[in-house]
């Protein structure tokens, strides 16, 4: 059977940056584009372009359907069964669209972003550069199958982020660097003041790094940056990853792998969630679902094509707004800190990855050693190492803070045992 | 015979010809728009035209059964005021979008300016550094399948431990059209082809993974026997290796950098450090040593645009300077940072040629091209030797630098324990982290055996480019590895 999705998106940008308190680069910008996905003949293509007149679009048409007769039938590729489709018939609000967003004047961004700049700009003699940007933007999205489904998404986002360098001292701590951000559909609910202090007190706190001997300890990985750890999780899942044998969690559906303490749950509907949808990039209609309950690894993210090689059941191709529950309400990395009493606050992640297959992981960090309940200093150039499995075996805590500035709701993490490389 | 050669034009840039009629415009017009963007004031203007298509063909599961093809076409206008940027882009060149753009472009100036541009002067690359003999428009999908093929089987022949194999060709032809205030013009044709191989392999329920890649700017005479006997190899005997591997005893020891993938050291470690944005607005750990002896002064590293078909290579800059090579370190000596031409100006130096963008829709900012070091006079075998104790690293997947504190990393894939002189077990997925201006100091052994390497290097600031690094075997003689 021959089968076409047609995807057109469209979008409108902007941003300002402020650069010690001055403008110091201003940038607007409008695109849209068609994708065409095309399955005719049991042959599969993609084909896109950002030129929509009429005699493009039939060129683009033509080479599509050039293109296909010279590859291979593959007939797992179809559309997905229409009973999953969304069909439009819950019609609440996700509260993603500012309905206020083209009512914002030029010069408003203009003056967010060099009202975060003035908040902290000359307030210490340390401080060598500092960066404010604002930047907004809307997006349009129709997707229209050849099975009748047709649905339109529109989201606004609004972004504030500040970066600034202080000046310490010693021959290996010559800067220090603190970043804040702060995202929300409605610039209204932007928290663009508290970022800037926020960016400078971190990068006061940075300020002269000390290494830590090698050796096992207790970590809390603060929320902002707590999602490098559980990426791995939601990639191992990825039904593609399943489907050719690469994943750690290949042959886990449904065994207790992770600690009881953690559930992560797909929550598309959550009010005001960045990732939140009615339907996915299939048309199919999203539903709330257990990944991980108390442990146990529930469901695999399986798209129509990847269902029909495996011969299994769909599920969807990724989450929308994964989310993980607290272990404690109300739980706080201070009381996180309390509890562990020594260890490593993480707060940025310096490069590192993980073998899909294996799970091994090997990452950089840089934060805070604490003892006795306290924070000692800034700690740097360290290697947290280990196994994924094993890694989420040794979770002690979840805390009860994560952000909606994020698509993914991960709050801060308390783990024992782990295995960090420095002296 | 150059084929693209063969497009309509006003005058011939080595070989290449102007293409106004690519992008509906032409010199008087460029001009009207060059200035509408200096309106409000600023002291120059850029225009950015830009055609680019991107193919992909895949092989799964041992069928070539999926493409993809994609149009991406419009034109990004710049104002500088100083140091200050104003940009938009548009997807339509037409005039009036184009003026819109500009008028844009120009807010970022406050006063009002009446500027003459001067009539356009089309320059000559001094040698085009990826001639197109054999277009990939000239052989479709039908004809580049085959050599997947053959890979796959290749693959799956070498070790019967072989599970899975997806191998992709990802193509893509641009063409650029610039023009400044200044009355300079370029016209240029960019190709760049990738083939990505990614096997994984199964021993006694053990699953291990492996990708084999190699880019260049070349035309379809890239895809050869040599080519898939090269991936092939690389791709079967490391991911095999790595059954054996395991993690080796974290902490500080000496590391020696294996010739080629080991230039992920110089762009993470002081390459991001040197690009002169950074240096301009005071961030970066090496802003105030210019001229200063950093390393040993046998090390020389270069970020060059002039390497043959290189992923690296431009014949121009994306804001018109010609590709070049620049001596960052020499001698042991900071000798240069990478310039765009708004830092340039700012340190009353020529650019060098790093003013680099991902697409029209973003403006050149300072990136690294192909960055390497030089040979230095020391052999691999000695410098193995010279270690009681440490690590050999040879293949990498990712790295990442904090510009102000100078701490960067590498994840090393791929390695080998070195005891008493003499690589013993092989080792595996462990992060290494140093703080850059430390680490170059540490560098107290370059052998003789610079090489580059043609893997699918990305850089990422902000925007995407395409890069490579090389390096010869090196030892550094303390960094933080990750491990058990």
């Amino acid at each position: 059977m021959d089968q076409v999705r047609v995807n057109f998106g469209k979008n409108t940008q902007s941003s300002c940056i402020v650069l010690n308190n001055e403008v110091d680069s201003i940038f607007q910008s409008s695109s849209a584009a068609i994708c065409l996905q095309l399955m005719k003949d049991g042959r599969y293509g993609e084909f896109s372009t950002n030129l929509l007149n009429t005699n493009e679009i039939e060129k683009i048409i033509d080479k599509a359907i050039y293109s296909l007769k010279l590859i291979e039938p593959d007939y797992c590729r179809t559309l997905p069964d229409k009973a999953r489709y969304f069909k439009g018939d819950d019609k609440r609000d996700l509260g993603l669209f500012d309905k206020d967003f083209k009512a914002t004047e030029p010069s408003q961004k203009r003056d967010i972003a060099l009202s975060a700049s003035e908040k902290i700009f000359g307030k210490d003699e340390r401080l060598i550069s500092l960066e404010s940007e604002f930047g907004d933007a809307i997006y349009y999205n129709h997707i229209i199958d050849s099975q009748g489904f047709e649905g339109e998404n529109n989201n606004t986002s609004n972004v504030i982020s500040i970066n600034c360098s202080i000046k310490g001292s010693g021959e290996r701590a010559e800067r220090a660097s603190g970043f804040w951000w702060d995202c929300s559909p409605h610039i209204a609910k932007l928290n663009w003041s508290e970022a800037p202090e926020l960016a400078l007190q971190r990068a006061i706190n940075s300020l002269n790094p000390k290494k830590l001997k090698s050796g096992f300890y207790n970590i809390i990985i603060e929320e902002q940056c707590a999602s490098r750890v559980v990426a791995p999780i939601i990639e191992g899942l990825n039904g593609s990853n399943i489907q050719q044998n690469n994943s750690f969690l290949l042959n886990k559906k449904g065994e207790k792998i992770f600690s009881e303490k953690l559930n992560i749950i797909d929550d598309p509907h959550r009010y005001g969630a960045q990732g939140a949808r009615w339907f996915n990039n299939e048309g199919i209609a999203t539903f709330r679902s257990d990944i991980i309950n108390q442990g146990i690894v529930s469901d695999y993210f399986i798209s129509t094509y990847i269902a029909n090689k495996m011969n299994i059941a769909p599920t969807v191709n990724y989450p929308s707004v994964p989310y993980i529950q607290p272990t404690e309400s109300g739980l706080t990395i201070n009381k996180m800190v309390q509890e562990l009493k020594e260890g490593i606050i993480i707060r940025g992640f310096n490069g590192g990855n993980h073998n899909l297959a294996t799970g091994d992981f090997s990452y950089g960090i840089e934060g805070d050693y604490f003892k006795n309940g306290e924070i000692q200093f800034h700690i740097h150039e360290l290697n947290i190492t280990g196994n994924i499995i094993s890694f989420w075996n040794n979770l002690h805590s979840i805390a009860d803070d994560h952000k909606n500035r994020a698509r993914w709701l991960i709050p801060s993490l308390a783990f024992t045992d782990v295995r960090v490389s420095g002296e | 015979m150059i084929k693209n050669q063969q497009k309509k034009g006003e005058c011939q840039n080595n070989g290449t010809l102007f293409n106004y009629e690519r992008f509906g415009t032409n010199p008087d017009d460029i001009r009207r728009v060059l200035a509408t963007a200096l309106s409000c004031g600023g002291n120059y203007s850029d225009i950015y035209f830009e055609y680019s298509i991107a193919e992909e063909v895949t092989l799964r599961d041992g069928e070539v059964n999926s493409t993809s093809y994609d149009v991406d076409y419009g034109v990004g206008i710049r104002t500088l005021n100083g140091e200050k940027t104003g940009y938009a882009y548009s997807e339509s060149t037409t005039l009036e979008d184009m003026l819109s753009a500009a008028k844009m472009a120009s807010q970022i100036a406050n006063s009002t300016n009446e500027i003459s541009i001067p009539p356009i002067n089309e320059l000559r690359a001094a040698k085009n550094r990826y001639p197109i003999f054999d277009s990939w428009e000239d052989h479709p999908i039908d004809q580049r399948a085959p050599f997947l093929k053959k890979i796959n089987d290749i693959i799956f022949s070498k070790d019967e431990r072989v599970s899975k194999v997806i191998a992709r060709i990802s193509t893509s032809y641009t063409e650029v059209l610039f023009a400044n205030s200044l009355g300079e013009s370029f016209f240029d044709i960019k190709p760049l082809a990738s083939v990505v191989v990614s096997v994984i392999m199964e021993d006694n329920g053990k699953i291990e993974n492996y990708s084999s890649t190699k880019s260049y700017r070349m035309d379809f005479s890239m895809l050869n026997d040599e080519l898939i006997e090269e991936l092939s190899n690389e791709a079967v005997e490391n991911c095999a290796s790595l059954f054996d591997a395991t993690k080796p005893k974290g902490g500080e020891m000496a590391v020696v950098m294996a010739a080629g993938k080991s230039g992920i050291l110089l762009h993470e470690a002081i390459g991001h450090a040197f690009e002169a944005d950074f240096i301009r607005k005071g961030t970066s750990i090496f802003s105030e040593k210019l001229g200063e002896k950093i390393c040993n002064e046998k090390i020389n590293i270069v970020d060059d645009a002039t390497v043959d078909f290189n992923r690296g290579s431009l014949n121009f800059d994306d804001e018109g300077v010609p590709g070049q090579k620049t001596y960052m370190v020499k001698d042991g000596v900071l000798n240069s940072f990478l310039h765009d031409r708004i830092s340039a100006k700012y340190y009353g130096v020529a650019p060098t040629g790093n003013g680099r963008r991902e697409s029209f829709r973003y403006y050149p900012i300072p990136r690294m091209r192909a960055t390497y070091m030089e040979s230095g006079d020391a052999n691999e075998e000695d410098i193995i030797r010279d270690v009681k104790e440490g690590i050999y690293a040879c293949d990498f997947s990712n790295g990442q630098v904090q510009i102000g504190e100078g701490d960067f990393t590498f994840y090393v894939k791929k390695g080998y324990l070195i005891e008493n002189g003499k690589l013993t077990a092989p080792i595996k997925d462990i992060n290494i982290i140093g703080n850059g201006p430390q680490a170059l100091k540490d560098i107290v052994a370059v052998a003789n055996n610079s090489v580059i390497n043609d893997g699918t290097w990305t850089c990422g600031k902000d925007q995407y480019c395409c890069v490579s690094c090389g390096m010869p075997t090196v030892l550094v003689s303390n960094l933080t590895v990750g491990g058990e």
